[in-house]
């Protein structure tokens, strides 16, 4: 090695040439960050680090002892994923954290598959990802410059910039903030700077290659600066998704894994584009703010297809030829399958058309086999008309009970309802309310709004005062235990008196559930609709009085 | 419906309801097709067609018929019906017009008749009360989305190594762990929503 070194012209620059000296620059690129991030959260960043690769460490040794195998301690490779690992984690995480996250990625997702180099997907991000589906434990980001105590974490939780971004307005931090790195968020994504910094080292000293940067962050930046929601400017929108969230080191440390990305020239641009487009179709529109994770793993297992699709042509062939070889073959080999013309006769017995014996044995087997069909599809039809029949009146007269109970629930001072022949814009149904005494006392509005998981349905009682008499979530498709945390009773009393506009925070405010902040934001928003839907009934007049009457 | 609705519908078949991945419909597809890419994308192709076939008959069958006399009740006895009665139609039909044909899908098509994702996607189509052009595009894409899921699940056996694990994973076991960590990738894309 060296004997060939020497023989170049200066000046020489030392380029890694084996895994643990990769390695070993992947964690010098990683210092800055590191270290600003010990200054934004305190020294528990540096204790997570420690945890998170000391795990690692550990579990990668166990595995290979108990297995029978070499040991891989010194390719350092363990020690990269526990740093990022520990970087991609927000700094209130507890220590336990970390060390799931790093048996999961040590073992299942590098391990099982043979080791450095034959895992298909990104240990660490896979760990980090499995953390993520864990809600609690990842909503919960600190204010920069707050910095943390070793133990009993009791951190201010603060938005980070890419909630403001997936409701579609800027972050409050300027463009210089974000750069520096003063936004709330995971340890190792904060600080923009310091991760260019490390990246252009890396690309620097060869040990990544400038392809999947820059065609991920290209189309980032692409992407926001042709499509920015309204009333945003376009080049403002581009710089902040740029510098939030975990853009910057997904993309120079997370896709640029050799073991996970495309080798191939156009394999790696078309690796970075994919990441691009697919984060910001998951920062636009999921459920999560965040989507850069998600983008690179999915990207990770399209890498033998991106392989295949971006191999260079051998030297000497024409600019299309491989293209137009393969068409040609594809070509013939569809011209195989030919249509024939068929040679229809409508007969359903093949023997003598006379009739005799054997047409009538024929027969016979065709009729009964196609009777046992049919018995079967009757006897069934018959059964199933029979029990829905049987059930049919229990049903509707469970129905009628969950509706009174529903009509309890949303607006107790009426006695029953019934619906009104007024349809308006965005209410699924709506119900006068009455009293005993048959007066109007309000409207109950089924309506729907977009929570976490999918459409939350609500009914929403409204007084004539225009305030909200009670809320009942009637259907969702929320996580159980996280997003059900702003369903309860106790939850949605909150709103009972309100009226007007129902804001997240100020006046006249209902505070979003801790961890279930996409559930409480899609209740408010259907209770506001219904708000609006009631007053507007207000305002068209008395068009719903002559039901009063006929009830 | 607009546009925006119509991309939802579409991109919500293709990764955030995935039929193999997400929504484990998986069931019954042959196991060849796990291990070979030729043949998981011939199995994908006949999923794709056989899904879009009963989407439409699924569509027709509850506009003119179940809504109108409110007969929903039969709807599961009529698609159990459907499914292997047209896959039994299409084998039929191509076996007399494209005998070719026929020789080198009619295993995948035969196996089609008793898949999870053929008989859900015509299901959820009725379930869901899609309008026929959302109800075409979601099957058609759910297809695709199959054939993706399945086409990469199998080529993923030519480049990874499934027996480095220890011996009581190897086969099935580290299969599903695969399958699994696939579909861990697409969980960032649940409840994507369009509009």
């Amino acid at each position: 090695m060296n004997s060939t070194r020497s023989l170049r012209l200066p000046p020489q620059v030392g380029q890694p040439s084996n895994t643990s000296a990769m390695m070993g620059d992947v964690l010098v690129a990683l210092l800055p960050t590191t270290a600003m991030a010990v200054f934004f959260f305190g020294f528990r960043v540096l204790v997570l680090a420690a945890v998170s690769i000391g795990s690692c460490l550990l579990f990668e040794f166990l595995y290979r002892r108990l297995t029978g195998q070499s040991d891989t301690l010194r390719d350092l490779s363990a020690c990269v994923t526990g740093l990022l690992l520990a970087l991609s984690l927000p700094a209130t995480a507890a220590y336990w954290v970390p060390i799931l996250g790093a048996a999961f990625a040590i073992l299942v997702v590098k391990q099982f598959y043979g080791g450095l180099g034959k895992n298909f997907m990104n240990p660490a991000l896979a760990g980090r990802m499995l953390l993520a589906t864990f809600p609690v434990l990842m909503t919960n980001w600190s204010r920069p410059l707050d910095r943390l105590p070793l133990l009993g974490v009791d951190a201010v939780s603060a938005a980070t910039p890419l909630s403001y971004l997936h409701a579609g307005t800027l972050p409050p931090q300027t463009p210089g903030q974000l750069f520096l790195g003063q936004q709330g968020g995971c340890m190792g994504e904060v600080s923009a700077v310091m991760l260019l910094l490390g990246g252009l080292y890396l690309i620097l000293r060869r040990v990544i290659s400038w392809r999947i940067p820059t065609a991920y962050l290209g189309t980032v930046a692409l992407l926001a600066l042709l499509l920015p929601p309204e009333g945003v400017g376009s080049m403002a929108w581009m710089t902040a998704q740029l510098l939030s969230g975990g853009l910057l080191l997904g993309a120079f440390f997370f896709a640029t894994d050799p073991t996970t990305s495309p080798v191939t020239p156009r394999g790696q641009l078309m690796f970075g584009a994919g990441c691009g487009a697919l984060t910001m179709l998951l920062r636009s529109f999921s459920s999560y703010p965040e989507g850069v994770g998600w983008a690179i793993l999915t990207m990770n297992c399209c890498v033998w297809l991106l392989d295949r699709a971006g191999m260079p042509r051998r030297f000497g062939a024409g600019r299309f030829s491989v293209l137009r070889e393969w068409l040609s073959r594809l070509r013939r080999n569809l011209a195989e399958i030919r249509f024939i013309k068929p040679n229809l006769h409508f007969t359903l017995i093949k023997g003598g058309k006379m009739p005799g014996e054997e047409h009538l044995d024929q027969i016979r087997a065709q009729a009964k086999a196609l009777s046992s069909l049919g018995a079967v599809i009757l006897a069934t039809g018959l059964v199933i008309f029979g029990v829905h029949r049987f059930t049919d009146l229990d049903t509707a007269r469970a129905e009628t009970e969950a509706q009174q109970e529903l009509l309890s629930q949303v607006m107790p001072q009426a006695a029953f309802s019934s619906e009104i022949p007024y349809r308006a814009v965005g209410a699924l149904s709506i119900q006068a309310g009455y009293s005993e005494d048959n007066e109007l006392v309000g409207y109950c509005v089924e309506v729907q709004a977009h929570g976490f998981g999918g459409v939350v349905t609500m009914e929403v009682g409204v007084d004539l005062d225009g305030r909200v008499t009670g809320v009942a979530v009637t259907d969702h498709k929320e996580t159980s235990g996280v997003g059900t945390e702003a369903m309860t009773p106790a939850a949605l009393r909150r709103y009972v008196g309100k009226s007007g506009t129902i804001r997240s925070s100020g006046a006249n405010s209902v505070d979003a559930v801790s961890g279930a902040t996409a559930t409480s934001q899609a209740i408010t928003a259907g209770v506001n609709r219904a708000l609006a839907i009631v007053a507007n009934l207000d305002l068209e007049g008395g068009d719903v009085s002559y039901v009063d009457g006929e009830v | 419906m607009g546009i925006l609705d119509l991309a939802g519908v579409a991109l919500a078949a293709l990764l955030s309801e995935n039929f193999i991945l997400v929504n484990c419909m998986g069931i019954g597809t042959r196991v060849r097709s796990f291990r070979d890419p030729v043949d998981a994308l011939r199995t994908g192709y006949c999923l794709t067609v056989v899904m879009v076939l009963g989407a439409l008959c699924s569509w027709l069958a509850d506009f003119l018929v179940f809504t109108r006399f409110s007969w929903q009740y039969y709807r599961l006895l009529f698609l159990a019906l459907l499914i292997p009665g047209l896959v039994a139609g299409l084998r039929k039909f191509i076996r007399v017009c494209v005998p070719e044909l026929s020789r080198r899908m009619d295993g995948n098509l035969a196996a089609v008749s008793t898949n999870c994702a053929a008989l859900g996607s015509a299901l959820l189509v009725a379930q869901r009360s899609y309008s026929l052009p959302a109800a075409l595009l979601f099957s058609f894409l759910g297809g695709i989305g199959a054939t993706v899921a399945l086409a990469s699940f199998a080529s993923l056996r030519e480049e990874v190594n499934f027996d480095s694990c220890p011996r009581c994973f190897r086969g099935t076991p580290i299969l599903l762990i695969t399958a699994g960590l696939m579909a861990l990738a697409l969980v960032g894309f649940y409840g994507l929503h369009v509009g």
